[in-house]
């Protein structure tokens, strides 16, 4: 395969996916390093739009399989159908995003072609002869910065939010459709169904929210911050623990497995921020975070933070948000 | 059936984690703790255990410091368990070799936690079910299986809510979310117990991995650890938690 680069594509059956499009960035940036070409390699069925848009977003090639086989995800079959299009020659680089359809992908690809796989990248960026990457590590709180030699092909995951799609201009992509191996067998998985989400309480309506952690210790301190979203006129949620905790129902969770909100406010008490976690919260408008440890890595995101021991300040925020309510 | 668990040590309330002086990892103090999630993978191989009669074999790598959670793992019910004695920090490296300990196990099914709390990646699992060619699934949060040689039936996360419904043959690997089943307590008389025994550990070169393939396999260097950037627009509030309480509910009212 001609392009040096190649990007695996997550899509919707409409559009790309936004990781996507952030992949696409990093890569034009490893591309014009080493004046190497980007590609980028899309599967599904019927995804004409997303061709289109793929063929616009900056990349010089884009490869497209389109078959029924490839309708829902099975990453037997996705990995077999873009294992036999690079078996031939492969990509130095092969960057996927670190997202569930990414992370069960990207492994398998680099065991078969005898890739290393750097995952989880916040960063990356090519050098004289191998790359410097930067990955989170012990929860989140730390960064670690890797130097890599380059193997023949490396394949690497990268997660959101480390660059801007913005700005990238179109080469007027040529578009070649690539064949669905015969052998692409899935018949060790076989996907019986998809569900989508239900929820009884829609916490994505609220315009305030009190989140809640594992910093809160105990369940009994649960109510406590219900009060509190009560007295501010907002709901309760909270961070994944909780809810697997059985603490609160899984229509409280905020992040990737769970919900996607928006509030006005975001009042995290004792969450640690972990991607998985602020990938469901960090375009709420303002976010107020409360965590005793400074390195927590929602402080990355919040617009006011406070380091403090929770326990501190709920009283008093408890006795002013009832003075608020009161005069209202 | 088998049931071999990978549970991997990872330390609790990191300070100040260095690169060691070669760079072949990181130095964290303190003691190590079975991850959260492999915990919920543990629970639900002696689930199966329970239901189906399984042996389950916990697996770790590690040094003797991981020793304990695979004490732990005998405490709360599992047959046997095994340590491969390496210092390893890559997950390529920790994937091929705890691969290649599991190609000597002749086992039906593999179960991981999703992430581990110190490495991050999410690759290890994944990687050992394609060095060893078997279907996998990633952030299971059901497992079925009425019988032994029945099918398996498995329910995982796609994100938001979502959820997909698999049918996956035997022998597989599939990584356990957390919060999936009931955790269970550990009894202090058990694990004393655990404590005592002698527990078999393998190496490298018992698993006929030579020094070269290793030494080919060695890509990376850590050259720096550091706390995470703090976003430069966060706005620090300090104060009494009257006066806190108070900047918080300006801070509500300024955008409501
Ligand atoms: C595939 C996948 C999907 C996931 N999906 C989600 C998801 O949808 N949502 C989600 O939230 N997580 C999700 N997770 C889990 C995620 O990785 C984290 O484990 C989780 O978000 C951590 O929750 P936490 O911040 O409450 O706990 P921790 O990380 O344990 O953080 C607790 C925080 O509380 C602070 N603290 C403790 N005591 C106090 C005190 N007295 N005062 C002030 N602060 C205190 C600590 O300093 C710490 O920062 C997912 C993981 C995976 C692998
Ligand atoms: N050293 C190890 N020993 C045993 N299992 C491990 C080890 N490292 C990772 N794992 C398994 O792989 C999962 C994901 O880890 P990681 O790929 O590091 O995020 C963990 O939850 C463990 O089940």
């Amino acid at each position: 395969m001609e392009p040096q680069v190649l990007i695996i594509a997550e899509h919707d059956g409409s559009a790309p996916d936004p990781t996507t499009l952030e992949l696409i960035a990093w890569g034009s940036q490893i591309a014009a390093e080493k004046s190497w070409k980007l590609g980028v390699m899309v599967l599904g069925h019927a995804m004409g739009t997303v061709v289109e848009a793929l063929r616009n977003s900056g990349v010089d090639a884009v490869y497209a399989l389109d078959d029924p086989a490839l309708a829902t995800f099975n990453a037997g079959t996705h990995v077999a159908a873009i294992a036999a299009a690079l078996s031939k020659d492969s990509p130095r680089v092969i960057l996927l995003g670190h997202s569930y359809l990414g992370i069960e992908m990207a492994s398998t690809i680099a065991v078969k072609l005898g890739a290393p796989l750097w995952s989880n990248c916040k960063t990356i960026k090519a050098g004289a002869d191998g790359f410097v990457v930067t990955r989170p590590m012990c929860g989140g709180a730390y960064v670690s910065t890797l130097e890599i030699t380059s193997a023949t092909c490396n394949v690497f995951t990268v997660q959101r939010g480390g660059l801007s799609a913005q700005g990238l201009t179109s080469k007027n992509a040529q578009v070649s459709t690539l064949a669905m191996p015969a052998d692409a067998d899935a018949a060790k998985i076989k996907v019986v169904g998809e569900t989508k989400a239900t929820f009884a309480e829609d916490i994505t309506q609220a315009d305030l929210l009190v989140s809640v952690g594992r910093g809160i210790g105990q369940q009994s301190q649960l109510d406590a911050f219900r009060d509190l979203a009560k007295a501010l006129g907002g709901s309760l949620s909270a961070s994944r623990p909780i809810v697997d905790s059985g603490w609160l129902p899984v229509d409280n969770q905020v992040g990737l497995s769970g919900r996607t909100v928006r509030p006005k406010v975001y009042l995290a008490f004792g969450i640690s921020g972990s991607a998985q976690h602020m990938a469901g919260m960090r375009d709420s408008k303002v976010i107020i975070a409360i965590n005793q440890d400074a390195n927590a890595p929602i402080f990355q995101i919040a617009h006011y933070g406070i380091v403090a021991d929770l326990f501190q300040i709920l009283p008093a925020l408890m006795d002013a948000a009832k003075e608020s309510a009161a005069a209202k | 059936m088998h049931i071999v668990v990978c549970v991997k040590a990872v330390p609790a309330n990191v300070k100040m984690p260095v690169p060691k002086p070669d760079g072949s990892g990181v130095l964290t103090e303190g003691d190590a703790f079975m991850n959260e999630s492999d915990d919920y993978a543990l629970e639900q191989a002696l689930l199966l255990k329970r239901s189906l009669g399984c042996k389950v074999t916990a697996l770790t790598l590690g040094t003797i410091k991981s020793q304990d959670v695979l004490h732990v793992s005998i405490a709360k019910g599992a047959d046997e368990a095994v340590r491969i004695d390496a210092d390893e920090f890559d997950p390529n490296i920790i994937s091929y070799m705890l691969a290649a300990a599991i190609r000597t196990m002749d086992c039906d099914l593999i179960l991981t936690g999703v992430e581990s709390a110190d490495g991050m990646a999410s690759q290890v699992p994944v990687s050992i079910a394609a060095h060893l060619g078997i279907p996998y699934v990633y952030a299971v949060s059901k497992t079925e299986l009425e019988s032994v040689d029945g099918p398996m039936i498995v329910t995982r996360e796609l994100g938001g809510g979502r959820h997909q419904t698999l049918e996956v043959s035997k022998p597989a690997l599939l990584c356990t979310q957390s919060g999936t089943v009931p955790l269970t307590y550990t009894p202090v008389v058990k694990l004393i117990h655990a404590r005592r025994r002698g527990l078999p550990t393998l190496n490298a070169a018992s698993l006929q991995i030579s020094e070269e393939d290793l030494a080919q396999r060695r890509k990376t260097r850590v050259v720096d650890v550091k706390p995470v950037d703090k976003s430069s627009s966060t706005q620090w509030l300090s104060g009494t938690p009257q006066a806190l309480a108070r900047e918080i509910m300006n801070k509500i009212a300024e955008v409501r």
